[in-house]
């Protein structure tokens, strides 16, 4: 392991890493067994000392159901910095922090339209036939327990990639519920990543708590918490 | 090497084809990132089969043939298996799953896949043990437990960044250390995820 490497390590355990490094970091740790069990030391130490040491919260939310087995044992993970809270404002397509998702989600999102983003879209076309949309982008994978932060610019389109489960023989159907608005829906194709990108007018989101729906006929088969923060707040 | 394993030094670039092996060679840092991202053994277990079963079907349709981009691919699917692991299950006929059984046989074994969270518990309190002052110990929890971040243990504790570093990276190599010999002791958990030639040196243990 070269002085870089331990550097890198460290950065990464202490959560100092930007999130496009950490994501580099990450590609690395699996191909390196050396830098696996460092990783696996630092999450047994904290899972092991949490568990022995960190009273369990009454009426803490439960973690999600294939949770439930270590709930018992483990509290969950002090607030270390997941990372998990995206700066869209000053993010434009081209810099999104999953570069590996871009093409895919973006070609979805030109050909998917969601409720009221539609009308939008057709009444205010850009003069030179193109106009810059935001990025929203659902980030449950650093910590699927927590609800995922989404920073909102103050006005334009903005482009919300969520993840949705993959259902056979299904396009699901997804709805964005917001307490005080009519449900948002659009039929989505996931991409290859199990994401959908869905156009949505500024306007047509409130700040606040809202939630994702994924429904295949009668059966929902995800449904999840979003919050929506405006973006520098 | 495994049985059917061709060495990447004995063939030309243009000959290299991805082995269903190579795929197990990511158990170790495929299982540490799904830990880090779930912070839970059970799910860290179950998502690491799925993981690598999608890849091994991967390599055997063809879809995966690089070896230089595995690491991406494994990645690629294990960010996505987290995102959706609440998700209900795909249904799939039974002869449609792939046979893997005896290829899984053969991972690396890694020193949190048979372990208790008892188990765990005793080890992370015996490092915390052995440090050698109440300020390393009150150092390791308010990180480790409370949570609370470098530059705010550094002013609580009157540390400089290289000693919150060095304590740290000491209990760091002291549970890694633990981890290994615990697993050892187990019959048939010979360890051997790393490479020797990626095997710490003295000095790098205290990472």
């Amino acid at each position: 392991m070269t002085p870089l490497e331990e550097f890198l390590t460290r950065a990464y355990l202490n959560g100092e890493l930007e999130a496009e490094a950490a994501e580099a970091f990450e590609l690395l740790l699996i191909e390196r067994p050396d830098l696996a069990e460092i990783v696996d030391a630092d999450t047994a130490l904290q899972m092991g000392l949490a568990a022995a040491l960190k009273p369990p919260v009454v009426g803490e939310e439960p973690h999600v159901a294939v949770e439930v087995s270590a709930t018992a044992e483990s509290p969950p993970a002090p607030a270390r910095p997941v990372q998990n809270v995206v700066d869209i404002q000053s993010a434009p397509l081209a810099g999104r922090r999953r570069p590996y998702l871009f093409s895919p989600a973006l070609a979805a999102g030109l050909a998917l339209v969601l409720g009221v983003g539609a009308g939008y879209l057709a009444r205010s076309p850009a003069a030179n036939g193109m106009e810059m949309a935001t990025l929203a982008y659902v980030d449950k994978t650093r910590d699927i327990s927590a609800v995922p932060v989404v920073r909102l610019p103050a006005k334009g389109a903005v482009v919300l990639l969520a993840p949705v489960v993959v259902v056979d023989a299904c396009a699901p159907e997804v709805r964005l519920l917001q307490e005080g608005r009519a449900p948002l829906s659009a039929f989505a194709n996931a991409d290859e990543f199990s994401y959908v990108s869905l156009v949505v007018a500024r306007e047509a989101l409130d700040l606040g708590k809202a939630k994702v729906e994924v429904r295949c006929g009668s059966a929902a088969p995800a449904s999840y918490a979003v919050e929506f923060q405006a973006a520098g707040g | 090497m495994l049985e059917g394993e061709q060495s990447h030094a004995d063939v030309g670039v243009s000959e290299l084809a991805l082995t269903e092996h190579d795929v197990l060679r990511c158990v170790p840092g495929l299982r540490a990132l799904l830990l880090r991202l779930t912070r839970n053994v059970d799910t860290t277990n179950d998502l690491a089969q799925e993981v690598v079963i999608a890849v091994i079907l991967a390599v055997r349709a063809g879809r995966l043939r690089e070896p230089a981009a595995l690491a991406a691919y494994v990645y690629q699917v294990a960010r996505n298996k987290v995102a959706t692991q609440g998700a209900k299950p795909k249904l799939a006929l039974v002869d449609e799953l792939p046979d893997i059984e005896g290829v899984w046989n053969e991972r690396p074994l890694t020193p949190l896949e048979n372990f208790e969270a008892h188990e765990l518990r005793g080890l992370a309190m015996a490092v915390l043990d052995e440090l050698p002052t109440d300020r390393d110990r009150e150092l390791i929890i308010g990180y480790y437990v409370d949570g609370l971040g470098k530059p705010e243990l550094m002013q609580k504790l009157g540390l400089a960044a290289d000693q919150f570093d060095r304590v740290i990276s000491r209990a760091r190599g002291r549970m890694r250390e633990r981890l290994l010999a615990k697993m050892n002791e187990q019959p048939g958990m010979l360890r051997g995820s790393s490479p020797p030639g990626l095997l710490f040196s003295k000095e790098q243990k205290a990472l």
